[in-house]
């Protein structure tokens, strides 16, 4: 924690209201995900959700919030330098992003030498609950996830048979298995569970399979990328079953890729781009003012995270100068903060609870699906 | 019944689209004997190119900017000729400086060049996937054969193109005289331009026509799955070139007939096989790796063609670069050589500095980059016994680290934690075990996969091993029960001596070094020792070396067991320094770039794989903090690939290449030095 007394005295007296602590932070945020190669988008819009929240924070006076961005192009050994950089730099005070839930497994063990709070939004595997007294984040679990979309499709929808595909990684095994055990459970049978790699492509053989065996509804467990490739290329072999997806899926990208043959596709996630509550509004208005697009789930999540560390630093900094310890001390004592994905407040685990929406493609656009439980 | 004929037309149209990038590799490798994995860049060069021209407008750079708004084929015609043009520049700036240089500086920069229009790609077009813009044809309901296979219009437009770009292309090799030129300089070179065949100019044809066809390949490819991508070529790239080895590198035909095969292998194995789609790569490369084995010149290759490789890997040099880059690089040769023929000495100075370097350096995070330059150095080194010293070409090595690693955290984890309560800390003693033990299994395993390599050369050789590679991964990724899967191993321990604990990175730092001591020093005694001058003699001249009684095949299967063991002894400690690992850990790319610091730093000597790694590590690091790279992520790479591409040009036989062991006698030179002069 560097705190410039000289430069808080002559700047901060006029604008911190409590007396005692008349000095204004200096907040450095380690933000790292990737943001380059295959799965740079996701990264891509944490870091612009986030950077509007900063600006926002910024603008409000008092601390102030610089970003520290570093790229760890989703592979795997860059988790415990990037982890190490942040823990050896003194200046950085808390740690956000992480795309993927095995960069971020390799890095705790990293943080939790150095003490170093992390706060991050886009990894869901349920291996990092309870991981680290230092590792929070502000995503639901894909097991806890998983198990909601499945008692939704089988009791909400009522659907029958499922046939189940996931991407073969961490977050589309977990969400599958948890989306099929929920879905049993309530009587809904699954014929069939497939999985494909991350980034493939040509899901034509994959869904012939699946054609054969006359689903009511087919769920996917990934990205966007591939949903809306498996979307249309279902449609054009002829597959009229309901379709289900992700979180993953719960980006304004999805109808750009996959156009009409995503209409129906109903997703979930924490973030609903359709009801304007004020919050959501002014982020809506502003994100669209600042990038020229609509917000996606990951851009909501960074920007949350972002005043969820806001309210922290505020939190810590009654008590005294901020530092990692009572940075994270305050995290862990924060309740409700309002944000655009709900309020947020960490459990002891690490994890959030929170609620889903569940979001029904209409007309190009994601809209409250007609029925929710 | 109609889901077989539904298989097959999936995959006759992946296989259209494989046949046609082949035909790129088929071509270009058939004139200048050079895989040049560029093209899979190219490739998505032309789906970016057709999309943009068929588009409004599109967003470039972060900008709006006003486009044509063509019809896809007056777009995919001016996508193809802007392609065919970047295609020729790209051989004019990364290859043609390198034509005498050693064999694997071209392979490099063409690395190199991929990584840095892929990067370029994405800062100019976004991260996100564009979406291909609708042709009034693709709009069109789809054909209903036998009331059950579905084909689009498009899907039959695709097959259509391919088909009449194959027979076009070959009747213009066959028919006009710049393709009887192209025949000639293919057979040879040397004769082509003695009876006036201007060969640069045809070398240049033929990367303006691969480099069109990659680009049709592309445009069909996203129009047939909708989108373009910065990364979409890699793996098709990867396809298309498995496709042309197996119909018979330099065999149009064989290009067109192996990626028809790939594509209803492909089709056929993820439809029939549990779980295919997931294990659709494994399939590939297992068949790959079947017919090379049993027919190693490919279905319709010439069987000369696998002698290709015939030849140092060494030899030549660039005859290009400025004199005073050429003084510094001398200049740094001149201490590297003196440093060299210290021997010992230099060796032992170099490990007092990285040991008052390692004692002395107070952030824990330059200690983290330098234990990472430590193991990439010590896995390069690995690598370099079978490239360096024995001259064969490996991209398969990442499979021998991977089984150390997954060894050690099995045991450790899954099997002593998980399944009998195990705390790691009472076995602390096992990782050092495990060290030699996971040497000997990843070295069976190398005997294992180097025994059908043995009748391979060169490029193809290169080829093979590649799939070895990617099938280990395959399998490291879908073999859940014994790997975990993508969701990887944690909790592996740090490294442990008597019960005190090594986590720091300082004791981290040291232990590395402590293990490449025992490496270098293995590595260094077997190549002075007769197996050494058996690898050399048979890097320099295999023909020549079988000649005079050096039972080759013994002495190469040797190499690859000394490479192997030294990928599962680093292996081991590379987890436990991770303490978790999943498949991601050992990607393709992580073999790539080892292979790129072994030639940054020089083949065939000892310091080059830790310059190598030296460079490069430390190279991403620094420009983690240019504010450029921080505002533009991706332009990290492209100057990295910048940088790879001007050291190659101008220094191709790697920068420590006068530290070469000297195992060869003085006088006598390779043969391709004499082509050279």
């Amino acid at each position: 924690m560097t705190t410039h007394r000289l430069a808080a005295a002559v700047l901060g007296i006029g604008l911190l209201a409590s007396p005692g602590f008349a000095r204004a932070e200096e907040i450095t945020i380690g933000f790292t995900a990737a943001l380059s190669g295959d799965f740079a988008a996701f990264g891509l819009n944490m870091r612009k959700g986030l950077d509007l929240a900063v600006a926002a924070l910024n603008k409000k006076g008092g601390n102030t919030y610089t970003i520290d961005a570093v790229d760890d192009r989703g592979e795997a050994r860059e988790g415990v330098l990037i982890a190490q950089r942040f823990c050896s730099d003194k200046k950085v005070d808390v740690v956000m992003g992480y795309s993927f839930s095995s960069i971020a497994l390799a890095a705790v063990p990293v943080f939790n030498e150095c003490k170093l709070p992390v706060l991050a939004s886009a990894v869901t595997s349920p291996a990092l609950t309870n991981v680290s007294p230092y590792f929070r984040r502000n995503v639901l679990t894909d097991a806890v996830q998983g198990t909601m979309m499945g008692d939704y499709a089988a009791k909400t929808l009522g659907l029958k048979s499922i046939y189940v595909l996931n991407q073969q990684d961490d977050y589309g095994i977990g969400v599958a298995k948890a989306f099929s055990a929920a879905a049993e459970k309530d009587g809904a049978k699954i014929i069939g569970t497939e999985s494909y790699l991350l980034g493939s492509k040509d899901f034509r053989t994959l869904l012939t399979k699946v054609r054969a065996a006359k689903p009511d509804a087919i769920f996917i467990g990934g990205f966007y990328t591939e949903a809306a490739k498996i979307a249309e290329q279902a449609r054009a072999l002829g597959i009229k079953a309901q379709l289900l997806s992700t979180d993953g899926a719960l980006n304004v990208e999805l109808m750009k890729l996959g156009r009409s043959a995503v209409e129906g596709m109903i997703v979930y996630g924490m973030f609903d781009p359709a009801v304007a509550t004020p919050a959501t509004e002014s982020f809506l208005s502003a994100y669209k003012a600042a990038y020229k697009e609509d917000p996606s789930a990951w851009a909501a999540l960074g920007y949350d995270a972002g005043m969820a560390l806001g309210a922290a630093v505020d939190l810590a900094a009654k008590d005294g100068p901020v530092t990692r310890e009572s940075l994270n001390a305050a995290f862990g004592k924060l309740k409700d903060v309002p944000g655009v994905t709900g309020p947020t407040t960490f459990d002891p685990s690490g994890d959030r609870a929170g609620a889903l929406y569940f979001l029904e493609v209409k007309d190009g656009k994601f809209g409250l699906a007609p029925k929710q439980p | 019944m109609d889901y077989l004929g539904q298989l097959l037309a999936n995959g006759l149209v992946l296989g259209a689209i494989y046949a046609l990038a082949a035909v790129a590799f088929t071509l270009v490798y058939g004139v200048v004997r050079l895989v040049n994995f560029a093209f899979g860049e190219l490739f998505m060069l032309g789906a970016f190119l057709t999309a943009s021209l068929m588009l409004p407008e599109v967003r470039l750079l972060g900008a709006i900017v006003p486009m044509p708004g063509f019809s896809l084929p007056v777009a995919a015609a001016g996508a193809i000729a802007l392609t065919a043009a970047l295609g020729v520049l790209v051989d004019r700036i990364a290859y043609r400086p390198l034509r005498n240089a050693p064999r694997l500086a071209p392979l490099i920069t063409s690395i190199a060049v991929s990584v840095v229009l892929q990067s370029l790609a994405q800062t100019v077009w976004g991260a996100e996937e564009l979406r291909f813009p609708e042709f009034h044809l693709a709009t069109l309901p789809p054909v209903v054969l036998f009331d059950s296979i579905y084909l689009s219009v498009m899907d039959l437009v695709v097959m259509a193109t391919a088909l009449a770009a194959m027979l076009g292309l070959s009747a213009f090799i066959a028919r006009s005289s710049l393709g009887r030129a192209m025949r000639a300089s293919a057979e040879d070179q040397m004769a082509a331009t003695l009876v006036g065949i201007p060969v640069n100019r045809v070398v240049a044809a033929a990367f303006a026509i691969g480099s069109g066809f990659a680009a049709l390949a592309g445009l069909l490819y996203a129009q047939t799955y909708g989108f373009a991508h910065s990364s979409m070529g890699f793996l098709p790239g990867l396809k298309a070139l498995t496709a042309a080895v197996l119909g018979g590198i330099g065999s149009i035909p064989g290009a067109a007939l192996g990626g028809l095969i790939l594509g209803l292998v492909e089709a056929l194995g993820s439809g029939y096989l549990p779980n295919g789609t997931a294990w659709k790569d494994a399939i590939s490369f297992v068949l790959l790796v079947g017919l090379l084995y049993l027919r190693p010149q490919g279905l319709l290759g010439k069987p000369e063609l696998n002698s290709a490789g015939r030849g140092s890997l060494l030899g030549g040099a660039s005859e290009f670069g400025a004199g005073w880059l050429r003084a510094a690089f001398g200049k740094l040769d001149g201490g590297l050589a003196r440093a060299a023929s210290a021997g010992t000495p230099a060796a032992l100075g170099l490990l007092a500095l990285a040991l008052v370097v390692g004692a002395l350096l107070p952030s824990d995070y330059w200690l983290r980059i330098l234990t990472l330059v430590v193991i990439y150095g010590m896995l390069a080194s690995g690598l370099n016994v079978i490239v360096g010293f024995a001259g064969l070409l490996d991209l398969g090595f990442v499979a021998f680290w991977a089984v150390g690693a997954y060894l050690t955290s099995i045991l450790f984890v899954l099997v002593l934690k998980d399944q009998f309560g195990v705390e790691p800390a009472t076995i602390w003693w096992l990782l050092y075990l495990n060290l030699p033990l996971a040497g000997l299994l990843a070295a069976g395993f190398a005997v294992m996969l180097g025994t059908p390599t043995l009748r391979l050369r060169g490029d193809y050789l290169a080829i093979m091993t590649l799939g070895f590679g990617e099938i280990v991964r395959v399998v490291a990724i879908n073999w859940m029960d014994l790997t975990n899967g993508p969701m990887g191993i944690r909790g592996i321990p740090a490294p442990n001596l008597f019960g005190i604990a090594l986590g720091s990175p300082r004791a981290q730092f040291f232990f590395a070094l402590a293990l490449a001591v025992v490496v270098v020093f293995a590595i260094a005694r077997l190549v002075r020792s007769y197996v050494g001058r058996a690898w050399v003699a048979i890097r320099e001249d295999e023909e020549a070396a079988e000649a005079m009684g050096v039972p080759t095949a013994r002495y190469k299967l040797y190499a690859y067991a000394a490479s192997g063991f030294v990928g599962g002894f680093v292996g081991v400690f590379y987890a436990h320094t991770q303490q978790y690992i999943s498949p991601l850990n050992f990607s393709l790319f992580e073999n790539i770039l080892l292979l790129m610091l072994v030639v940054l730093g020089g083949l065939g000597t000892f310091i080059g794989p830790f310059v190598g790694a030296l460079i490069w590590i430390v190279f991403l690091q620094l420009a983690l903090d240019l504010p450029f790279v921080q505002a533009y992520p991706e332009t990290r790479f492209a100057l990295l690939g910048i940088v790879l591409i001007v050291l190659m040009v101008f220094r191709p036989q790697g920068l420590a290449a006068s530290a070469r062991v000297a195992l060869t006698m003085p006088g006598a030179r390779p043969a391709n030095a004499k082509e050279a002069a």
